[in-house]
């Protein structure tokens, strides 16, 4: 392949019948004082939020409605992300339950797990971590070294995980373990995935605090935590399968590149109705960017909805949209007279791009680095 | 248009490539000259009116999709114009031009004078302009308000070239009466826009034309024991350089609304981003080529002296930024997704 075409989709009616909904509700939300837009990003934990999408149906949109969903398209629920991403809305809590866990237990997990689990977290009451990294495996995932032991009735893990975002405050984690031994002539084998739950006997959960002070992630130690065999999801080693297509649907959606969108919006109010030329041509410069990505965004959601795996276009749409949203703090700094702060929690333009910058690194880190996402768009274009 | 016979068209445009397009071809043609060989066969193709076979057949993406194709070959040729010329005259509800080629230019900061039915000042650097039979274009009457208008190319024509050597000339009106105009609300923008739309979608073609020749020099050329595509500072480039091919194209596909008209909405987001692609890409380019990408042997120069130039004809990346980031600013954050969407 020497070059990746993104189609145009076309949004179904369906789902801007969705669209209008969502903006409806968020209208209402701020109305009631339920979240402030821009002090909010995506990545807020606000379980009050999270039960109230629940009961909207906006959580496991595309499930069926036996397990609690809505049996609605993948376009329908892109659009609702989009307009929450958008709007500011504290999705947080939610967000990977919805956008990945889930899907996985629908997809591969035992018909327990999907009556026990789905169901809650269409009510926004269940949320989810993601257990990939450990502390000598980040990009190199398939170095992972947690193992799981089979014993009666089920399989006991042992190890560390590190990096585990709300692992302190979610419900479940879907972790990678190794339950046989990495062999030479194929490193992704003997992978499998499992669903535990944070209470688990065995499990603790140590803060890491980053680098503002705040408590996002976490390391979790595994010390023969029991999982039974209908918490495996998928077949025994089938975990890096399942991992890689997970991560198709962590890096293309619009989380990737409307992290930093509050901030712009500040930057265009606070440019005034009649900007200066060099505030005019970086806003024009963005919102091109903006235009864009969201529809190569769109396109590849057109693609997951006809079932096709567009795992290179994810992995570019991520590089350039965690690069644009990377670069919003800094046109905020070339364009308003501004110092940043973080010492407060109100939402003033000062404290939102303190936080901004503080937060910003991160995107091009997690989920996949630059680095590594590059390579795999090199192997797209047939150079590995 | 169906799948079927734009890939017909797409491939017959190979075959020309194959035979017409020499490097006589090209060193003749850089300097102004018209390839007329090639551009009958296109025209005897039926390449060159493919936009015009049947409304239900051909649209806006089947015509994005062989202007693309031709600029990814870097063919010196006016297609993109004599598509953007027909597009402008049926939306004016004027009758094409019947004999030779009609392109499309833009007046200066003055604008163009249609007053008593007489046509005065100059369209600066026309695409081709030498080589046009007419011409179509904004002009303002003495009321104030904007015609389109289609004229035949003066007596006076200043002949210059850009970075591509294509011919980029001066056309001076002096009292000279148009063929044809009709009144159109924001006529100067519609050219404009349409002009910078099809640029977007020439900047796509030629970046990805730019990208095959760089992808396949990296397969060939060794240093230090290996193909340099298998060095990961090597592969990063390309994979940037991809990623910028993408993001043209895609932002390409927004300069058109699906009637295949533009507006200058549209132009700024498609112009600005693509036009940023130009930049990125043809640097990258170059930097993988090493050497052999900056002698006059290598066609890598072919694309990217048309990026070079494609990316300030029908306004530059940081006008159309201006005028979209003083549109936004004008409408509020809070308008800014709304817009994005209903796109
Ligand atoms: C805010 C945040 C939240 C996170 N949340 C979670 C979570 O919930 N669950 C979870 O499992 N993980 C989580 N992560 C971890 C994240 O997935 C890893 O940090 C990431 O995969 C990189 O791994 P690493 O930090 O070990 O860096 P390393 O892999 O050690 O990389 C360090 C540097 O080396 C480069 N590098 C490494 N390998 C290569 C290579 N082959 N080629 C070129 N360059 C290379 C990297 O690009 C990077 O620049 C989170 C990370 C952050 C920052």
């Amino acid at each position: 392949m020497q070059e990746f075409t993104f189609a145009p989709t076309a949004m179904p009616p369906a789902a801007e019948a969705i669209r209008t909904e969502v903006r409806a509700f968020l209208k209402e939300a701020r109305d009631t004082g339920l979240y402030t837009p821009r002090r909010h990003s995506w990545s807020s934990f606000d379980p009050a939020f999270s039960a109230e999408c629940g009961r909207r149906g906006f959580i496991g949109m595309t499930w069926p409605e036996e397990y609690g969903g809505r049996g609605r398209s993948a376009l329908e629920r892109y659009v609702m992300t989009e307009e929450m991403l958008a709007g500011g809305a504290p999705v947080g809590a939610h967000w990977v339950a919805d956008r990945q866990s889930g899907h996985q237990i629908l997809h591969h997990g035992s018909e327990r797990a999907k009556r026990e689990i789905l169901p809650k977290i269409c009510a926004g009451t269940c949320f989810f971590g993601i257990g990939m990294s450990e502390p000598d495996s980040g990009s190199d995932l398939a170095a992972a070294r947690t193992r799981a032991v089979q014993v009666d009735g089920g399989w006991r893990i042992t190890g560390r995980k590190i990096w585990t975002s709300n692992a302190h405050r979610a419900h479940y984690l879907i972790v990678l373990a190794r339950t046989a031994a990495r062999s030479d002539s194929n490193r992704h084998a003997g992978l499998s995935q499992f669903i535990v739950p944070l209470d688990a006997e065995g499990i603790e959960v140590r803060p890491i605090y980053n680098l503002y002070g705040g408590h996002d992630f976490n390391e979790v130690v595994f010390d023969g935590v029991f999982a039974p065999d209908d918490m495996m999801i998928g077949e025994e080693g089938s975990g890096w399968t399942m991992v890689t297509g997970e991560l198709a649907f962590e890096r293309s959606g619009p989380d990737r590149f409307l992290s930093t969108v509050q901030l712009l919006l500040e930057i265009i109010d606070g440019a005034g109705p009649q900007p200066d030329r060099m505030a005019a041509v970086e806003i024009g410069r963005k919102v091109a960017e903006l235009a864009t990505l969201r529809r190569m965004s769109t396109s590849i959601a057109g693609m997951l909805d006809r079932d096709l795996r567009p795992a290179t276009e994810a992995a570019l749409v991520k590089d350039l949209g965690t690069a644009f949203e990377q670069s919003i703090p800094e046109m905020a700094r070339r364009l308003l007279a501004l110092e940043p702060r973080i010492d407060r929690e109100d939402a003033d333009l000062a404290a939102l791009l303190g936080h901004t910058i503080v937060a910003a690194p991160a995107f091009t880190i997690r989920g996949g680095t630059r680095e590594i996402l590059r390579g795999m768009i090199a192997r797209g274009l047939g150079l590995r | 248009m169906s799948d079927d016979i734009l890939d017909m068209m797409l491939r017959t445009v190979d075959r020309l490539v194959a035979g017409e397009a020499t490097r006589d071809m090209r060193e003749g043609a850089d300097g102004g000259a018209l390839p007329e060989r090639l551009w009958q066969a296109m025209e005897t193709a039926g390449i060159t009116d493919a936009d015009t076979i049947d409304d239900d057949m051909t649209g806006p993406t089947e015509m994005q999709a062989l202007v693309r194709h031709v600029a990814r070959h870097a063919l010196p040729v006016p297609l993109a114009e004599v598509m953007a010329a027909r597009r402008l005259l049926k939306a004016a509800g004027l009758a094409e031009a019947a004999e030779g080629l009609t392109g499309i230019g833009v007046g200066d900061a003055g604008g163009m004078s249609l007053d008593g039915g007489r046509l005065t000042g100059t369209l600066r650097r026309v695409p081709f302009g030498r080589h046009l039979s007419q011409v179509v274009f904004a002009a303002r009457d003495g009321n104030g308000a904007e015609h389109i208008v289609v004229a035949a190319r003066p007596a006076s024509v200043s002949a210059d070239v850009n970075l591509a050597g294509e011919a980029r000339d001066d056309l001076t009106f002096a009292g000279d009466a148009p063929v044809a105009s009709a009144a159109v609300e924001g006529a100067a923008d519609q050219v404009l826009a349409m002009g910078a739309a099809f640029r977007a979608v020439q900047i796509a073609g030629a970046l990805s034309g730019a990208l095959v020749q760089v992808l396949t020099y990296a397969g060939e050329r060794e240093q230090f024991g290996r193909p340099i595509g298998k060095f990961q500072a090597v592969q990063h480039m390309l994979a940037v350089l991809a990623a910028e091919t993408a993001a043209a194209s895609a932002a390409a596909g927004i300069g058109f609304a699906e009637d295949g008209s533009s507006s200058a909405l549209r132009a700024a987001l498609a112009k600005s981003r693509a036009g940023q692609a130009a930049t990125e890409g043809a640097a990258l380019a170059h930097q993988i080529m090493g050497a052999m990408g900056f002698t006059r042997e290598h066609p890598l120069h072919y694309q990217t002296r048309r990026l070079w130039s494609w990316r300030d004809e029908f306004g530059n990346e940081a006008m159309w930024q201006e005028r979209l980031g003083r549109e936004i600013a004008g409408r509020g954050g809070d308008a800014l997704w709304p817009m994005l969407t209903s796109l």
